[in-house]
């Protein structure tokens, strides 16, 4: 069976389907027994071939190992496990640092493993102190790692909140029903059709580079692709989230948020706190807020703590980017993105120093340094993804058709029309939304958002069963 | 902000009327967006009561689909501007007389199908139209075209007119050949319900394109259903407007195009048994076309145009895993030489045209007059370059 990697109707079908035989009985001990099988039905559909699922197997149960080796108080196990899992991951998605000949010789499946990475590495942390992690039990945790709704791209939820979603499920009546159904709708909508007609733009606009188009073209062409890609990417990964998110609430499971309008985000470091919520949360806790810590009890100067800070957001996004991808280019779309952070930060550091914090605020909080700076967010972000999507070959191929001025010229435009449009769009957003008749909400009752969401089924379903124009795959299922 | 962002968990009441308007509120949005859609779409693309059908014979497998000779017949399809066809007393579509080549004239006869004979372009348009005065230019002697191409002139019907071919009295036989053509090889009558059923009925022994099988049996209900259901929306006007500016892109023509089956055999690698076959099919029309241009002493050039998918994954350069641009001419080329016959290249010159891949229509995928331009250019230039017209012009009768 194929599509339960996907934003497909096979998916929602089968989440819909455990939903409801999970409504069957009210007992967390049945709820459990149903996500489990559930889950790892879903994995054997996923992966037929057994064989091929023993890496993810073997790296369950080391973690799980792990988890008891801590728990039971095991000296130095803590630093030992972080270090093994790690390892043996990065030794399992073969980056590309290690020799090629190190690396199990058959065929087998990852899907899912970088998210039961990070699932696996936080419960062998919070096993080191008293709570939930550390009286975790096999059941438990294989339904933890392996949970179908977040087991290909997260979101990445913490232990306590899983276990307290199982002991006290949360309520589900009609209006949130309906409220779930039209976020799976949503969800569908963004990846099959908003995705697919962004990918279409990237990819004419990429293959644009290799035809016998003037250099002007050509240039514009590297503008829509950049332009494209990042609006592409959320819609492929929100839209999956949204579906996910709402069939787990329809289990009566919330999971955490992964996405709250990035692209309106004045500050690239707020556009992480709004773009992958759970991802970045996760570094912040495990690697930002450890790291800043051990480096200020190195280094007590006060003089210093702003520039620790930075380098911790340096180190901290630059693991985002290396999380994503075993190749040198991921580790430079890394650098990237810690480079963003880092400026971002030392910028706010440089404004607080000159004007003082309160003065800061108010600048940051104007209309105007707003706008260009939602525009300069997205742009930056918008060209880092280069490295994300493309490998060094395709990277010389636009070089070598836009050269140098090219890439010089797409930015500030990039800038610049990023921050008329997101201007615009942000003004039209707030204006109607406040439009209402009576006090009731025009855009945002109940009928009005039953006509956009039959509207957007009704134009999923031409693009899926009419057209069969096949969509693009959920990005994050491959990382 | 998501629903899911601003999902409060308190019970809240449902309202009952809501039991009603909400299905009302699906609906209304339903036939709304439809019937809006609909109209629009029957504004921009129209198509003329009449075709090409009132002009051409479809009913005798003898000859293929010809046209009645000085016939003349329009036609507006969805995506074309309104198209007059005229047919000289022969029957054909072209602006020479029935009568004998005018003296001091080299004069090719084309042959082959739709778009050789100028689906859904006026007849000046057509690179036939425009071949032979490119030519006239380059060489300085008068080349006319005369154009014996024919909708659904595919290889086993063109290999039963190769009289017509003799009669018009050709120092060149040209054939392009298309990947519809090859895939279709063996296709001497279409099958178009309504025009021939009494034909489809009593079917021959000369091939005719039929209607899908009929399935029967309560199992395959639901598909047969949901299959019918597919067809009807398919076939509302909405959804041809949505496929004309949705296949303006290359990359999802190209998606659309590679998920179709046997009808993109040709781009698929290793090449299918059923292409192998056709191609068998093409090599037996080819046979007594060869012989008669034989008969004639007149060289025979054979070319292939590419379609759209194939000229976009040419001027890619590259093609996903599993299809290839250049496979149809490296397998045409050998049964072409093995005839003595001529293959001349133009897929190569057409991929460095700037948006050759947008000079189609984007769901018909014949082409318009920009691309009958490119596609005489650059014949032109082939026959040249190979030296196809001086090699000729010596035996030249």
């Amino acid at each position: 069976m194929t599509g339960l990697d996907n934003a497909s109707i096979q998916f929602i079908a089968f989440g819909l389907a455990v939903a409801l035989i999970m409504e069957l009985g009210r007992s967390p001990r049945w709820r459990h027994a149903v996500l489990l099988v559930a889950s790892l039905l879903s994995i054997a559909l996923l992966t037929p071939d057994l064989i091929a699922l023993v890496p993810l197997a073997g790296f369950l149960l080391l973690g799980y190992l792990a988890v008891l080796a801590v728990r039971n108080g095991v000296p130095r196990a803590p630093a030992i496990c972080v270090i093994l899992i790690v390892g043996v991951y990065v030794w399992l998605k073969q980056y590309s640092f290690l020799p090629a000949g190190s690396f199990l010789k058959f065929p087998y499946s990852t899907l899912g493993l970088s998210y039961v990475f990070f699932r696996v590495l936080h419960l062998v942390i919070e096993a080191v102190q008293p709570g939930p992690a550390r009286g975790i039990g096999a059941g438990r945790y294989l339904t933890y790692t392996l949970n179908f709704t977040t087991f290909v791209s997260g979101p990445i939820q913490r232990y306590e909140d899983f276990e307290q979603e199982e002991a006290k499920p949360a309520p589900l009546d009609m209006a949130i029903v309906g409220e779930q159904i039209e976020r799976i709708i949503r969800g569908f909508f963004k990846v099959n059709v908003l995705a697919l007609l962004f990918r279409m733009v990237h990819d004419d606009a990429f293959a644009a580079l290799a035809q016998p188009l003037s250099h002007e073209e050509k240039i514009f062409a590297f503008i829509r692709i950049i332009a494209a890609d990042p609006l592409f990417l959320y819609c492929n990964f929100s839209g999956y989230i949204d579906i996910v998110i709402a069939l787990a609430r329809l289990m009566r499971i919330r999971l955490p948020e992964n996405f709250d309008r990035p692209f309106s985000a004045a500050s690239f470091i707020d556009f992480w706190n709004r773009w992958h919520i759970t991802l970045s949360s996760w570094l912040k806790t495990y690697v930002y807020n450890p790291l800043l810590i051990a480096m200020m009890r190195r280094n007590r100067s006060k003089a210093l703590e702003p520039v620790l800070g930075v380098v911790c957001f340096f180190v901290t996004f630059f693991l985002i980017g290396i999380w994503h991808g075993r190749t040198s280019e991921f580790a430079f779309f890394g650098v990237l993105q810690g480079t963003g952070v880092a400026l971002n930060k030392s910028w706010q550091l440089l404004l607080i120093n000159r004007f003082g914090r309160k003065k800061y605020r108010q600048i940051a909080t104007s209309p105007v340094y707003t706008a260009i700076a939602r525009g300069l967010t997205f742009s930056w972000f918008a060209l880092t993804m280069i490295w994300f999507w493309a490998d060094w070959q395709q990277i010389a191929l636009i070089r070598g058709a836009v050269g140098i001025e090219g890439w010089l010229v797409a930015f500030p435009v990039l800038a610049v029309a990023a921050t008329l449009v997101l201007s615009a769009w942000e003004t039209l957003r707030s204006r109607l939304f406040a439009l209402a008749m009576r006090d009731v909400p025009l855009l945002t009752n109940r009928y009005a958002r039953t006509a956009f969401t039959t509207a957007m089924l009704m134009i999923a379903f031409i693009f899926v069963a009419v057209l069969s124009q096949p969509a693009p795959g959920i990005v994050y299922r491959t990382f | 902000m998501t629903a899911g962002e601003s999902d409060g968990d308190r019970p809240r009441p449902f309202p009952r009327h809501d039991l009603i308007l909400i299905p009302l509120t699906i609906l209304a949005t339903l036939l709304l967006l439809a019937g809006v859609s609909e109209l629009v779409a029957r504004f921009l693309f129209r198509e003329s009561a009449t075709s090409t059908l009132s002009c051409l014979i479809l009913t005798d497998p003898t000859t293929g689909v010809r046209a009645r000779p000085g016939s003349h017949c329009r036609q507006k399809a969805f995506e074309s501007p309104l198209v007059d066809y005229r047919f000289n007393m022969c029957g054909f579509r072209t602006s020479q007389g029935c009568g004998p080549k005018p003296p001091n004239h080299y004069r090719i006869v084309l042959i082959g199908s739709s778009l050789s004979f100028g689906m859904h372009v006026a007849q000046r348009d057509s690179f036939a139209a425009r071949l032979g005065p490119l030519l006239s230019r380059r060489l300085g002697r008068q080349v006319e075209v005369y154009n014996e191409a024919m909708q659904w002139g595919l290889p086993a019907s063109v290999a039963l007119r190769t009289d017509a071919i003799a009669a018009a009295q050709p120092d060149m036989i040209l054939w392009p050949v298309a990947g519809f053509d090859i895939v279709n090889a063996d296709l001497i009558l279409p099958y178009i319900p309504g025009v021939q059923q009494e034909l489809h009925d009593k079917r021959g022994a000369a091939p005719i394109a039929s209607a899908a099988p009929s399935e029967r049996g309560l199992a395959s209900l639901p598909g047969r259903i949901w299959r019918r259901i597919v067809r009807k929306l398919t076939d509302t006007r909405s959804i041809f407007m949505l496929r004309h500016y949705l296949y303006r892109s290359q990359s999802q023509i190209l998606a659309h195009t590679l998920t179709q089956g046997s009808g993109i055999d040709y781009l698929r690698t290793p090449p299918s048994a059923a292409l192998r076959r056709n191609l068998t099919v093409f090599a037996q029309a080819l046979d007594r076309v060869a012989a008669q241009a034989r008969a004639l002493g007149v060289p025979l050039v054979i070319t292939v145009l590419p379609s759209r998918t194939q000229s976009i994954m040419l001027a890619d350069g590259a093609a996903p895993s599993g299809f290839d641009p250049n496979q149809l001419a490296r397998l045409l080329r050998p049964i072409v030489e093995a005839r003595h016959a001529h293959y001349v290249d133009i897929s190569t010159q057409l991929a460095r045209v700037p948006h050759f891949g947008q000079l189609y229509f984007s769901v018909d995928e014949h082409m318009p007059a920009d691309g009958h331009q490119a596609i005489a250019e650059a014949l032109a230039n082939a026959l040249v370059r190979d030296k196809q017209i001086a090699a000729v012009g010596r035996q030249a009768r």
